[in-house]
Formats: structure tokens, sequence, C-alpha cells
């Protein structure tokens, strides 16, 4: 059986899903477009416009640092992305159309994998696109075309972050099954309940306070705040290993909770 | 050995606190018309929700096919459950070509079986536009599209109109003529007893009993009698050694004989007494009293 065929064929453009694709890709196409408003503005008002740390002069969308820049501010509209996952996933719970599958011969393993594929299929997707972007604002504003591929690596590290929170996405759809209340949830731990859990240890522990083990802390820090290194020169936004690790032992976690979950569910 | 469609051993599932499967053995075999009968709650569709998958049972098991339980077995089996489950987003036919694929059959077959269910002239709506009607009939017509050997049905005419349910069991019974292996779970007794051959009834998850649907089991026949002489016809009953009951009904006699009564015998004894009958019926007892029986004598 052709899982991926098959997941195509229920993808069906529902208005669910056109309106959330339409969201994606407006946010995706309209970012450039902010950043470039922004320095509009600037430039108007002749605000911090002062010398070679004006942001004017900061070289944003130029090889190489277009691909660390676009990677951070792109995974602001992931969550828009993770939406689409959570409404293919529990739209089959709520159709009973799961059930329907299994009783036709599916088995759950089989299930489990079709979606897992659709969700490696958005990420995919997604990071095709910021990859093309990034080509095409560097071509478009580098001075020459040295160092294209220099910190590349942002791109594969763009669509472990991606994977991540969707990951956390298809955790909760098949742990709840209610998209309203999934969608909710998610919003809700990623701006209330975690933060919240992040001040509490950082004023507990301070320093040493293992906020990067948290888990939509450890998707952030996958991808660092770029900006300020051209504030502070010598500033590192690169990930390191344990930043890595941590992201990823989060993925596994989501996939194999979510795969036991279904196995074990009652439909 | 052999003929053998699905075995249960002591399935039984439990729901916290209650036992809604109790130790169930079940034999469907090959060319079965199965009715699987019980009031609501009694555990008919927790049976057909574990031997299709989509629940696990606490203890005992089930083989399909004598070959266990596997899904791929599953795909040689065309099963609706409980409503009609299908992508309301989509037309009829793309809701069977999906169905097509996970069964991994030809999607040739899907027009047929939209011809027979009498859905073909819909199949570009989408699902959601179906009155109930036709998404059952959706439902039996994804059942069938695998041309599978067994067929289960549960509650197909649920919530249909009179000309509905007659079409479901027209349906039905043609599919049966055609061999195929049916398992139906029904609460409308006269459902069961129009369509299959033969039953289990299931009360609080418990087998109660199993049989043919021809079997009488019970130990009485009814019989409708009448003559222009009644005094005489009645006096001559009373006589006849196999007859318990005589009530009196405006138009004819009801009597309550036991079973093993020869209609042939009693009409014998009447016309050599110079009795001749105007009326003569014996009533088939109905599943239904029969069920009612079973139901009370279990309690």
């Amino acid at each position: 059986m052709n899982l991926i065929k098959l997941e195509f064929k229920k993808l069906q453009p529902t208005r669910y899903f056109k309106v959330l694709t339409t969201l994606w890709l407006l946010a995706f196409i309209s970012l450039p477009l902010f950043y470039y408003s922004f320095l509009k503005i600037i430039e108007k008002h002749r605000m911090l416009n002062t010398g070679p740390l004006s942001p004017t002069n900061w070289p944003v969308f130029q090889f190489s640092d277009v691909w660390l820049n676009i990677t951070y501010f792109y995974k602001f509209i992931s969550i828009f992305l993770s939406f689409l996952i959570i409404i293919t996933i529990t739209r089959e719970f709520r159709y009973g159309t799961v059930r329907q599958n299994i009783v036709d011969g599916m088995s759950r393993t089989q299930f489990w994998l079709s979606k897992f594929y659709l969700l490696l299929f958005f990420a995919s997707i997604a990071t095709l696109l910021i990859f093309f972007l990034g080509l095409f604002l560097g071509f478009k504003n580098s001075p020459n075309s040295n160092d294209i591929f220099l910190t590349i690596y942002f791109v594969p590290t763009y669509m472990l972050h991606l994977i991540h929170i969707l990951s956390f996405a298809f955790f909760l759809s098949f742990l709840i099954s209610s998209s309203g209340i999934v969608i909710s949830l998610m919003i809700f731990w990623i701006y209330i309940i975690e933060p919240i859990i992040f001040a509490v240890l950082k004023h507990a522990f301070g320093y040493k306070s293992f906020v990067e083990y948290l888990p939509m802390e450890s998707n952030w820090n996958l991808l660092k705040f770029p900006l300020e290194k051209y504030v502070f020169i010598g500033e590192k936004v690169s990930t390191t290993s344990l930043e890595y690790l941590i992201a990823i032992s989060w993925i596994l976690f989501f996939l194999f909770t979510s795969f036991y979950i279904f196995k074990k569910r009652e439909l | 050995m052999g003929n053998e469609i699905l075995i249960t051993n002591k399935l039984t599932k439990r729901f916290k606190n209650i036992l809604a499967v109790d130790s169930l053995d079940l034999v469907v075999e090959k060319g079965d018309v199965f009715g699987i009968l019980g009031p609501n709650g009694s555990g008919k569709s927790t049976t057909l929700g574990m031997i299709l998958g989509v629940l696990s049972p606490t203890s005992g098991d089930f083989s399909w096919f004598n070959q266990g339980n596997s899904n791929k077995l599953r795909k040689k089996i065309g099963a609706t459950i409980e409503r009609p489950l299908f992508y309301p987003y989509m037309s009829g036919e793309k809701n069977l070509e999906i169905t097509s694929m996970i069964k991994e059959c030809d999607k040739k077959n899907i027009d047929k079986v939209l011809e027979i269910v009498e859905l073909y002239e819909r199949k570009h709506d989408p699902f959601s536009t179906y009155s109930l009607g036709m998404k059952q009939r959706l439902s039996i017509a994804s059942a069938l599209l695998s041309d599978p050997d067994v067929l289960i049905l549960d509650e197909p005419t649920n919530g249909l109109d009179p000309q509905g349910i007659a079409d479901i069991r027209v349906l039905i019974k043609n599919i049966a003529i055609s061999g195929k292996t049916i398992i139906l779970a029904s609460h409308l007794l006269d459902e069961v007893q129009k369509v299959c051959n033969s039953f289990c009834v299931l009360k609080k998850g418990k087998l109660i009993h199993k049989g043919y649907v021809s079997d009488n089991f019970s130990n009485t026949t009814t019989i409708e009698i009448d003559s222009n002489s009644r005094d005489k016809l009645k006096k001559l009953l009373s006589q006849f050694n196999m007859i318990e009951n005589i009530e009196d009904g405006e138009e004819f006699f009801l009597i309550k004989a036991s079973k093993n009564i020869s209609i042939f015998d009693l009409n014998s004894f009447l016309v050599e007494n110079g009795v001749i009958v105007t009326h003569l019926n014996q009533k088939k007892q109905s599943l239904e009293e029969q069920f009612l029986a079973i139901l009370a004598e279990k309690n």
C-alpha cells in the first residue's frame, strides 16, 4: 500500500486546508516585505541610522548571513504549518474514518506512518521553500557570489525545528484528537505555560536553571536571534551539539509516545 | 475443519466496570447468513469492534479463516460499523477510491458497486450531501468493493425509512444468494428472521442462545381453526390429545398445541367425525416471540 499516495488522496483542498495554507503562504511571502518596510521607516525617520551599526547597513539578506536570518524569522510562522498537521490528524478521529480505515484493513502502524510521512512532507516543502527564498534574496542582495553555502547548515537546522514543532502538534493530536482543544493547548503551552515554567526555573535556579531542556525552549534554541551579532561583534549564533541533542530527544519522545498511544487506543 | 470463517474463543471485553462481552464462543461457517441479535447495549458492536481490530479484547481471542487476526485478513472482509464513516468533503466515488487503496483492490469495481446500491448517479456529489439512506448504501458499497467472501453489517437499516429498509434487505438477500458469508448485527428480530439462516442472541455480553432461524425451539405451536359448526368443532378439539388450550376468537378458535402436532392428523380426525373446516392455519412462531421467550427464560 502506498501510504503517502493515500494521504495525498485524503488531502483534498477543504476550506480549512485552503485557509491555513493561504495564511501560511501569505505569511511566508510577506516576511521579507516586512523587513524592507521596517528599513524604509528607519531611513525615513533617521532613527538609529547612525554610522556603520545602522540596520540599513546590516547584510541581512546577503550570503551567507541570509540563511541564519531567514531561518530565524521564519520559525515564527511554523505554527501555521503545525495547525495543518493537527487538522489532518484530528479530522480522522472526528469523522471516525480512522476506524473505517482500520476496519478496511490498515494496521495501526500503517495509519500512524501515513501521518508521519505527511509530517515529513510538510517539513520538506517548507524547507525547500526556505532554501529557494534564501537563494533568491541572497542573489538579489549580495554584492558577489562568494560564500553562498557557507552557513547552509541553518537550512537543515530549520527543517529539524519544523519537525520538532510538527511532532509536538502530532503528539497532541494523537493524544487528544480534537482540533479545537489541541490548537488551544498548543498555543497555551507555547505562550503561557512554558514561559511561566521558564520564569519559575530561572528565578529558582538562576544561571543553572535547565530551562534549555524545556520542549519549546529546546525548539527555539535551534535557531537563535541573529541580529545581535551586527551590534555585538563576535556574538555566537550557532547551535551547540547539546542543543541539537535535546531537540532530537524531544522529537523522538513526541513520535514514540504518539505511536504508543495510538497502538493502545480504543477507536 | 476448513469451513470456518470466524471462530471466537472466550472473547471478552471489559470497560472499566462493565463487562461488555463475556467469554463469547462463536463459530461462523462459510455460506452462513449469521445474525447477532440482542437489545441495545448487549455487546454486539463491541464484539464486531474486536473482531475488526478497532477494540482490543481484554482476554480471549479470535481467528479469521483459521489464520489468526492480522490486518491483512481484514482486507478480505467487507464491513460496515455502526454508522457510515466517510470523508464528508469528498465525493462518494473518491471515498471508495480510498477504500480501494486500503483494500488494495481494483478501482474498476467502484462503478459496479455504486450501481448495485443505486448511487451511481450521485457518485460525484460530496458525501456530506447524501441522505442517511444513501450514506448507509455507500457503506454497503464500500463493504462490497473488494468482492469479499465475508460481509459484516452492523445495524444496516438503522434510521432508514420503510422503503430504504426494504431495499437494503433485498440487497442483503441478493448478496447472500451469491454465496457470500454474511454476519449481521441487529436489534431488530424481524430483520434477522427475514435475512438470516442462523443466529445467536446476546444479552449483557453473554451468549444466551444460538441456533437456526428455521428451528422452532418453543414447545408449543399456535393454530387458527374455524368451521361452520363451531360447537361441534370445539367439542372435537377438546378430545384431540395434543391440544393444550382452546381460545374462542371472534373469527376462529385459537388453539395452543404441542409442537409435534400433525395438521394432517388433526384435519383427518375432524373430517372423520363430520366437521369440515373453513379456516386452518398453523402460525409460525415469530422470532420475536421466541426471542422474548429466551430472554424471559434466562432472566
